[in-house]
């Protein structure tokens, strides 16, 4: 292509047409190239337009406002909102505090995450504790619950009196709580990093499966102490993987909407998320669209720093071949203790909280734990009036199956259509690799995951709330919540798509046009059929993560478009914790039969091979 | 106005004649058999409620007249926020909304023309014309209770006494940044400063010192930084401050309708009678059909409805609530026996003092509550 450049640069005006025509020729013939203009527009439509929309939103004046600022006219052009977040008297409620508390959960969560991921992955690969096979994966399982299931369990045995309403078991049995127990950032760090540990036991995990301890043996020989052994070796081969850990766990602290709306709101501790949340709620989505924002800047803030850091450390490559099985550290008298230590451990993170939300939900009166309070009414009772306000039990819901039905058909569509596009993007970068269309392509496509899920839901909001020209106003519908679900999956999609197609080489393709196979055919003879498990874990991600997402819905989500989990933050809204609970179980029951279908489909378990 | 017309010059017959039949061609639009058979062709309708209980009218209608009600609960800035984008994105959404927030529906809702105000002639001479723009359905008053297992008389004697540090966390109310009515009843206080100057005179014996610009703001000033707790619903805050077997139960303020479910929650409430110099406030509750209805007719007779006996039953069958229809009487264990004598002991809300102070108020609540 350089050379007809070159060559055309000599030429004159027809010349320069015919090399315009020639290269709208060599587009269309190119089914690669057409496919990669035709992925740029749905990345502009599904994730440029949104993101220029919710500035615009942030600088427009809203309909409510116009009780605010006198004499202002809806969509009339505003820096209100900014001044009102950043350089108001009420800026510090709005902005400041809010963003103090982020960065302080977000980083109080990440540390106490990954120190006990670390030692979990520790003991679960390099000591010679019994249950392995159990504890690697029972160890992943709080990530695949709904993040909020730990902090509804935490709310149902520590909450206290201070808010009024039923307390907690603790109380029931006569303990006496203080607030910083019941509420506000200690239990949200602790729930939070409960629930995202697994990120750093899985990525450390692997990376200790991999450590080859003939490097351990060789320090040794050459005569370091075991803090140097710890310190030069262990850690500096280990500490990528922590790394990472540490960013994926602090993005998604940023963004965290449910276990703050849950254990802060009652005291009105807010992160931004929530104090977001408040601001679209109250009637003020301009305040709302530039916190968006600000999260937005932050976790992209975030992630170039990490990536300044990550692409400057010495990787450390050990080539050693295989490495041979791992010595396995003797926990000796240790042994029983550590494993109790860890079994316990498991329990209450487990066990407990499921538990423990099974069980209020069998409690007629709440915060009454006694057995003639025992009913099934939550569950499958009918309608009785003063009783949840006259609605019958879970079971017998019409709105829970209503629910259950939006989420399934909302988990199908959007992975669907993650999986179709995901296997396009895959096709598409693979195949212009080294083209500057390809690694546009590659970049729009991670967009989505700087965006913390609330401010992605945000973006559409301000995106599809109103007609604005050819786009339409799809506030209301379902349509909606599948492109927002799909754009915020595209990263995994577009991952697992390139990842499943860079196995594949072009000669499988070359050998289709050979046979004379047009592209249409070779997609669909050759390159899907060959892509079917890339394709399926491009669908069943997204199909999960839709199935439990809950901030990035929680704002799009209408009355005739509830899912099952605005339905349990909408049953705790109410302040019927109990409805929420048996929700939440429900929802864990599916998600979990889902996880084993797709291990059983897949053949791979997340924890695969940790446990030796 | 015409029947004062009527036998004057012949002129004016004309005009009259023509006016007649405009009012002729007004009733043929508005002839009320037509509206219930086009209802029923249309054959359901969705409502946007604040009440639970519009469940129980909603089955009442459908068994009536064979239409659907699709309901939902939302509070009041959903309502005006889901209505102004579904009237913006051109949707199928709400056919009728009821709601609290005044200021929103007489400042924005209605001038914009999101909503339009409609009062059925089968209701329109029996309802007062001050109810009638906007179509006012039923009162209610919001007051102050208190634990009487524990408490046997009232134990605050003024509502400054709200303010102190005996009550510090110890007042619940549902969050006036969802709940217009508790933002209205803070605009009704500064409204009435003086009132509350001198009430705090009067209780403390000493003169008033402001930080605020006067005695209603310093009031809800303090009120917030004595951490009021916040609830989202009545139901929480009635439940709170009446469930037996406390030791320091705490005050709220929730709609009195609560009182009907002290029996089977076995709660233990009892309103603030006799504090000074208000024990809460009376607000109304709006019921207006949206200008994008897919189903106008359904709409027209489900407004009917509500303003009848059988639609107002679903309240009306419980203390607290107060039809604006005459036709329908106060409940027989009213204490005070009716809006009027409600009137005497709350604030009623205006909409227009709302309008005065909501940009203000809001923002005031923000920084104070903390």
């Amino acid at each position: 292509m350089r050379t007809t450049t070159e060559q055309s640069n000599q030429g004159k005006v027809p010349l320069l047409l015919e090399r315009t025509w020639n290269r709208g020729r060599r587009v269309v013939a190119n089914p690669p190239m057409l496919l990669s203009i035709l992925l740029l527009g749905v990345f502009v439509y599904l994730i440029i337009v949104p993101l220029i929309s919710l500035v615009h939103s942030s600088v427009t004046l809203h309909s409510r406002d116009t009780l605010r600022v006198l004499g202002g006219k809806v969509g009339e052009l505003t820096n209100f909102y900014f001044q009102r977040v950043f350089a108001s008297n009420i800026s510090e409620v709005l902005f400041y505090q809010p963003l103090l508390n982020t960065l302080l959960i977000s980083f109080s969560m990440s540390a106490l995450a990954i120190s006990i991921g670390c030692i979990l992955a520790w003991v679960v690969v390099r000591t010679d504790i019994p249950f392995k096979k159990l504890f690697a994966s029972a160890a992943v399982v709080p990530f695949i619950l709904p993040s909020w299931t730990i902090s509804l369990a935490w709310m149902t045995i520590f909450k206290n009196r201070t808010v009024g309403g039923s307390a907690g078991i603790l109380e029931y049995f006569g303990v006496q709580l203080p607030d910083w127990i019941s509420y506000g950032p200690v239990p949200i760090i602790i729930c939070m990093a409960l629930h995202y540990y697994p990120f750093t036991y899985l990525l450390v995990g692997s990376a200790l499966r991999d450590f080859d301890t003939r490097l351990e043996e060789a320090a040794l020989v050459l005569g370091a102490k075991q803090s140097i052994i710890f310190r030069r070796v262990i850690l500096a081969v280990v500490a990528p993987a922590i790394l990472s850990s540490f960013i994926l766990t602090i993005s998604r602290g940023i963004g965290s909407f449910s276990t703050p709306v849950f254990l802060g709101n009652p005291i009105n501790y807010r992160v931004l998320s929530t104090r977001m949340y408040a601001s679209l709620q109250t009637g003020s989505p301009g305040d709302a669209y530039v916190i968006a924002i600000v999260m937005i800047l932050l976790a992209i803030l975030l992630m170039f720093l990490s990536n300044k850091v990550l692409g400057k450390r010495k990787s450390f490559v050990t080539i050693t071949g295989k490495a041979p099985k791992p010595q396995l550290f003797k926990l000796k008298k240790l042994r029983i203790p550590v494993t109790i230590a860890v079994g316990l451990f498991l329990f209450c993170v487990i066990v407990v909280p499921l538990f423990v939300l099974a069980a209020d939900t069998f409690m007629r009166v709440p915060g009454v734990y006694s057995l003639d309070n025992f009913t099934l009414h939550y569950w499958i009772g009918e309608s009785t009036p003063g009783l949840v306000d006259g609605r019958p039990g879970i079971l017998r819901n019409p709105s829970t199956w209503a629910a259950l039905w939006n989420s399934v058909k909302l988990g199908i569509s959007a992975s669907a259509l993650c999986g179709f596009f995901g296997i396009l993007i895959g096709y598409t970068v693979v195949r212009m690799r080294g083209t500057r269309i390809s690694t546009v392509l590659d970049q729009l496509s991670f967009i989505p995951y700087l965006i913390p899920s609330i401010a992605f839901g945000a973006i559409y909001l301000s995106l599809f709330a109103v007609r604005r020209g050819p786009i339409p106003s799809l506030y209301g519908s379902f349509l909606l919540l599948i492109l927002a679900t799909m754009a915020k999956n595209f990263p995994f999609a577009a991952k697992a798509g390139s990842s499943a197609m860079m196995q594949l080489g072009h000669e499988v393709e070359e050998a289709g046009i050979i046979a004379g196979a047009g592209w249409f055919t070779r997609m669909r003879r050759l390159i899907l059929p060959l892509q079917r498990s890339g394709l399926l874990s491009a669908v069943m991600l997204p199909f999960i993560s839709a199935m439990r997402e809950l901030s990035m819905v929680v704002i799009l989500t209408t009355p005739g478009t509830q899912l099952l989990t605005t339905l349990t933050f909408q049953y705790s809204d109410y302040g019927f914790l109990h409805m929420s609970n048996a929700v939440v179980l429900l929802l864990v029951v599916i998600i979990v039969i889902m996880q084993f279908i797709l291990q059983k489909i897949t053949g791979s378990d997340l924890s695969e091979g940790l446990g030796g | 106005m015409k029947n004062t017309r009527k036998g004057t010059l012949i002129g004016l017959t004309v005009i009259l004649l023509i006016m007649a039949l405009g009012s002729v061609i007004q009733a043929a639009e508005e002839d009320w058999d037509a509206i219930i058979a086009a209802a029923q062709q249309e054959g359901s309708l969705t409502v946007y409620d604040l009440s639970s209980r519009m469940g129980i009218a909603a089955e009442l209608f459908e068994e009536k007249y064979g239409i659907k009600v699709e309901w939902s609960k939302m509070n009041d800035v959903e309502i005006s926020d889901r209505v102004a984008r579904e009237h913006e994105a051109g949707v199928k959404g709400a056919d009728v909304i009821i709601t609290e927030d005044a200021a929103i529906l007489i400042a924005q809702l209605l001038p914009q023309g999101y909503v339009v105000n409609y009062v059925p002639p089968t209701h329109v001479d029996l309802i007062p014309v001050e109810y009638q723009n906007p179509l006012v359905y039923r009162h209610q008053p919001r007051i102050i209770g208190y634990n009487n297992e524990v408490y046997s008389e009232l134990p605050i004697k003024n509502i400054w006494d709200l303010t102190t540090p005996a009550w510090r966390g110890k007042f619940m109310m549902r969050d006036p940044q969802l709940t217009s009515t508790n933002l209205a009843w803070f605009a009704e206080i500064i409204e009435h400063a003086d009132l509350m100057a001198a009430e705090y005179e009067r209780h403390f014996g000493e003169p008033i010192e402001l930080t605020t610009p006067n005695a209603g703001w310093e009031f809800i000033k303090r009120l917030a930084n004595n951490r009021p707790i916040i609830f989202s619903s009545d139901t929480d805050v009635s439940e709170a401050v009446g469930a037996r077997g406390q030791t320091d139960p705490p005050i709220g303020l929730y709609v009195i309708s609560k009182h009907r479910e002290i029996e089977e929650k076995n709660l233990a409430l009892e309103a603030a009678y006799g504090l000074e110099p208000i024990m809460g406030y009376l607000y109304p509750t709006f019921l207006v059909m949206t200008a994008n209805s897919h189903s106008p007719n359904a709409a027209k007779l489900f407004i009917s409805f509500l303003l009848d006996e059988d639609g107002m039953s679903a309240w009306a069958k419980d203390m607290g609530n107060f039809s604006t229809n005459p036709t329908i009487p106060p409940h027989e264990d009213d204490p005070l026996g009716g809006t009027a004598a409600w009137a005497q002991v709350t604030f009623p809300l205006n909409a227009q003092t709302t309008i005065k102070y909501y940009a203000d108020l809001f923002d005031f609540w923000l920084l104070h509550a903390r």
